[in-house]
């Protein structure tokens, strides 16, 4: 799984305006940029619940989770989803990542809205520092607590 | 008016009863815990799912209207410039603040870390509000 170079730069599905500048890791996010090995682009989508179950297999996972004005990721072992009362649950062991999931699976192969959640398998803490400080500048941290100006 | 959602009333998110803050808050409440390594949890969401992270930031950038905070395994982007309202409200005993886009959506939460001494993290926020409330003249 890759981005496809030709990817729409899109960020929301309403959104006509590109700021992928800002930030790139947005895309990688989007369903219309996954692809798979051989050129398919279907059979993931299908078959989310499974790939969600199978998660916890992978290892330490980067899981992401955005909107519009952030996104947050963290590399973990993906938890194991539990159905609860309101739709499924999960926590890592050492409480590092939690995820709720309000929907059910059937929901989840239907609702367009999964697409605003994302994994990416990774081999270390390296590659997600990497790809989460790419797109970003330098500034320097004050030495000042909590006051107005000092940012 | 406020999307009424799960989200809001699952998790307590909704932001009335909050003290307003200038929205320039959230990052230097990054910022600075960077420079001191605070540790928090961030919560992040939208229709379809939630993500908490517990991070000790060693990273801060500012890039045009985003920011960045994280370590070497976690990190959130925040589009910091185009929130439009962030508040500071007590969930149980503990103080939290929340983040909202233009249109009264939530976008993220930063509360306390699962091993934080509640009466430090409390006074942490309390000097931030004290510096960034709206109501300040």
């Amino acid at each position: 799984m890759w981005l496809n170079p030709s990817m729409p730069h899109r960020t929301e599905p309403n959104d006509k305006a590109s700021s992928l500048i800002q930030n790139p890791l947005v895309a990688s996010v989007l369903r219309e940029n996954v692809r798979v090995a051989d050129g398919r682009d279907d059979g993931l989508w299908e078959g989310w619940p499974f790939l969600l179950s199978e998660l916890p297999a992978f290892g330490p996972v980067l899981a992401i989770t955005r909107n519009g004005y952030a996104m947050l990721g963290t590399i973990a072992e993906y938890p194991q989803v539990v159905s609860v009362p309101c739709g499924h649950r999960g926590r890592a062991v050492d409480g590092s990542l939690e995820l709720i999931l309000p929907l059910g699976h059937a929901e989840l192969q239907s609702s367009s809205r999964v697409g605003r959640v994302g994994f990416t398998p990774s081999s270390s803490p390296t590659t997600a520092e990497k790809l989460f400080t790419r797109s970003a500048s330098p500034s320097s941290p004050t030495s000042r607590r909590f006051a107005p100006g000092s940012n | 008016m406020r999307v009424a959602s799960w989200l809001e009333n699952s998790f307590l998110l909704s932001a009335s009863g909050g003290e307003t803050l200038r929205s320039e808050a959230l990052s230097t409440f990054f910022q600075v815990a960077t420079a001191e390594r605070g540790g928090f949890q961030v919560i992040v969401g939208n229709e379809g799912a939630v993500q908490g992270v517990a991070m000790t930031p060693t990273v801060f950038r500012r890039d045009r209207e985003w920011i960045f905070v994280g370590d070497k395994v976690a990190g959130v982007h925040l589009r910091v410039a185009k929130l439009a309202e962030v508040f500071l409200q007590t969930i149980a005993q503990s103080l939290a603040l929340k983040a909202f886009d233009p249109e009264g959506r939530f976008v993220c939460a930063v509360v306390a870390a699962a091993a934080a001494e509640l009466d430090t993290w409390n006074g942490h926020l309390r000097e931030l509000a004290r510096n960034f409330s709206t109501d300040q003249t």
